[in-house]
């Protein structure tokens, strides 16, 4: 009896331990989530707990955490990345990741950065984010406020001279590291003459009916990045960067296209069919059920790489309007700190061996002269002409147009 | 031992407490500020826009009863399978069927995403059956992916192995006695499966309906991956207005898919308590 009752106290004990410590480690991420509370104690303790491990450094080193967000190999790209820098002996900072993988949190990276901007804070941990330049203006338009990114100080960031790009976001707020675009992809072998121009390609899709495809817009950049261009480049290009609705009037050209290139798209169980995600329209020209597709250049060559789709897989832009594309900045929040270590690991990106790095982890386009990086893998980007890419970036009006896509495009019979 | 005083009561109240903090903080606090939110327009003010909006919309109407569809396919569909299978396994003793009860559970231990891609790499029009067919000089296209088709049927692989782990427990319940006795005072097969078997499992069998409906009623994996651009399934379209920062329509949603898994957990309920009626006057 007496046993029995020192068991179930006992057994209570454990139970209400466990709580406890259930409480604890789901709180870690809901402290993330609202950097607010984080900031009033140690940024940088916080953050370390989710971190990657750095190697051992002197503790006078300041801590500088990168954010960012985007598919598997962004990670694995920054991972290398910090690794390398962090080990450097002149490093003038311990540089921490914080990934957020995209699909599952990536919502929340400007919500986090608005949360800590409209609550005044200044220490917030988020030193540097690396984002699509055309996605930032959602950021400040989220955040309510343009100050929400600091001017950058170029002269501290001496490699910044070698960058041949010009960034469609703030050009005093941001330093491009790299550009991705999004491209026809096709395979030689099937497709020897493909289309030129933007009529030839209506007239070959009529002509190759269920051979082209694309992903539906909201489930992916490649997908979105096709309908973004077909709808804009009938526009004036003052509306690429706008996000003011007067121009949502004059979509019907680009939507009346897509209505005319429909019943000749990609079909399966007797209609039309806009496969999810940018991998869903990858599968099938691997499978060789279509013959072209619109597609991120990188993962086209991580494909190429990896073996699963063919040698013979080329890459190109039709000569009236090419797909869109973006650089991909660093920016430095108001609500992080740190500011002039950071320069050094921005340097250190922009050096032909950061630049380097980016290429081989994940196909990314080069902003500095791609001649003075020494690599194998650079012939696969040499061939992409980047010099009319086209930056669209929209703002609140991308998520009208997938609507607009969603509520004409995707019940078409 | 059988008094129970303060003390024990005490115990009792200290040993349900975690769990209570742990229900109350984690999904009835999130639960009420979800239902909250819904009821808010974009500036935070009381509305009933997202609900008149969810109820008129054509496409939002779409998806409604699309989803509603699959669903009570896909419960119809796997009971009947699950309990084919079922009766198969409990009254037939042969070599297969005891191959069959090893097996039949194997789909509960795989993760649903890899099942997802290793059935698309079988049937999408140029996988393995579409292959298998080019041997023989024909181009079978199954064309199941992105459609109706394709979600029940993944959902029916799913669910099939759980509906039939159910009912073969309770089936295992009614002893073969009650069964022999039917049929010695003369009852067939049938009378046999409607009078005794079907009343006794009835109630197991209402378990499984109600938590297939409740798993697919908010299923999202299978929709997003292979089903098709338009109708959505709830899942999806959630995801899809809370990716597009409308926060408050997301939560509408949430609301409604809620509204009806509580319906099935009302089913649920309801046969439980008239199970309960049934022993009390049995005893």
């Amino acid at each position: 009896m007496q046993r029995k009752r020192t068991l179930a106290l006992l057994l209570v004990l454990c139970l209400s331990l466990l709580t406890v410590t259930a409480c604890g480690s789901s709180s870690s991420p809901a402290s993330s989530a609202s950097p607010a509370p984080a900031a009033s104690s140690s940024p940088s303790q916080a953050a370390s707990s989710e971190a990657q491990p750095a190697p051992a450094a002197p503790a006078e080193k300041p801590k500088v955490t990168l954010w960012t967000t985007g598919s598997q190999n962004l990670s694995d790209l920054f991972t290398a990345a910090i690794n390398e820098y962090n080990a450097l002996p002149d490093a003038k900072c311990t540089m921490e990741l914080q990934f957020l993988m995209s699909g599952t949190g990536d919502t929340l990276l400007y919500d986090r950065l608005a949360a800590a901007f409209k609550s005044n804070q200044k220490d917030a941990g988020f030193d540097i984010i690396a984002e699509n330049s055309t996605a930032l203006f959602n950021y400040e338009a989220v955040a309510g406020s343009t100050d929400l990114f600091l001017p950058v100080d170029f002269s501290k960031i001496p490699n910044y001279a070698n960058v041949q790009v010009e960034t469609a976001f703030h050009k005093e707020k941001s330093v491009p590291y790299r550009i991705t675009t999004v491209v026809f992809a096709y395979d030689e072998e099937r497709l020897p003459n493909p289309p030129k121009t933007w009529d030839e390609l209506t007239q070959w899709i009529k002509d190759n009916p269920g051979r082209f495809a694309y992903n539906s817009p909201s489930t992916g950049g490649a997908g979105g990045g096709f309908v973004q261009t077909s709808v804009y480049r009938h526009i004036d290009k003052s509306a690429w960067t706008s996000s003011d609705p007067k121009w949502v009037e004059q979509w019907e050209t680009g939507f009346n296209w897509l209505k005319e290139i429909h019943p000749y798209l990609y079909q399966s169980g007797g209609s039309v069919v806009y496969p999810n995600k940018n991998q869903g329209t990858l599968d099938l020209l691997i499978n060789k059920e279509v013959d072209m597709i619109p597609a991120w250049a990188d993962q086209i060559m991580s494909n190429m790489a990896a073996g699963t789709l063919p040698p013979t897989t080329k890459m190109y832009q039709l000569s009236d309007g090419a797909l869109n594309g973006t650089d991909v900045v660093f920016t430095f929040p108001s609500v992080g700190s740190h500011q002039e270590e950071a320069y050094d690991f921005v340097n250190f990106m922009l050096s032909p061996r950061g630049q380097q790095l980016c290429l081989e982890t994940i196909y990314a386009v080069p902003v500095i002269d791609i001649s003075t990086i020494d690599s194998p893998a650079k012939a696969a980007v040499e061939s992409l002409d980047i010099s009319n890419m086209s930056v669209i970036a929209l703002g609140e009006l991308g998520a009208q147009l997938n609507d607009k896509w969603d509520a004409e495009i995707a019940t078409l019979k | 031992m059988t008094k129970k005083t303060w003390k024990t009561y005490l115990l009792i109240a200290a040993m349900l407490l975690p769990s209570l903090i742990l229900a109350l903080g984690i999904i009835l606090t999130p639960m009420i500020s979800v239902v909250i939110q819904s009821f808010q327009d974009e500036n935070g003010n009381f509305s009933l826009e997202q609900y008149r909006f969810l109820f008129t919309d054509r496409m939002a109407l779409d998806n409604l009863w699309y989803t509603v569809w699959i669903t009570i396919v896909t419960v119809i569909g796997a009971i009947a399978i699950s309990y084919l299978l079922a009766l198969y396994l409990r009254f037939c003793d042969t070599k297969i069927s005891k191959f069959i009860s090893t097996l039949y559970l194997l789909p509960r231990f795989v993760p649903q995403l890899v099942a997802i891609y290793a059935m698309m790499t079988v049937v999408r029009d140029s996988g393995l059956l579409n292959r298998i067919s080019q041997l023989f000089g024909y181009n079978f296209k199954p064309g199941l992916l992105y459609n109706a088709k394709g979600i029940i049927m993944m959902n029916l692989w799913f669910n099939i192995a759980f509906a039939t782990m159910i009912i073969v427990a309770a089936l295992a319940g009614i002893p073969d006695s009650i069964v022999e006795s039917s049929r010695d005072v003369g009852a067939g097969k049938i009378h046999t499966f409607f009078k005794m078997i079907l009343p006794l499992s009835f109630k197991d069998v209402m378990i499984a309906m109600t938590f297939i409906f409740m798993s697919n009623i908010s299923s999202f994996t299978t929709p997003y991956i292979i089903g098709p651009n338009h109708p959505k399934l709830l899942g999806v379209y959630l995801r899809d207005q809370f990716s597009r920062m409308r926060y408050e329509r997301a939560a509408a949603i949430s609301v409604l898919i809620f509204a009806f898994s509580s319906i099935s957990a009302v089913v649920y309920l309801y046969t439980n308590l008239k199970e309960k009626e049934w022993e009390k006057t049995g005893l």
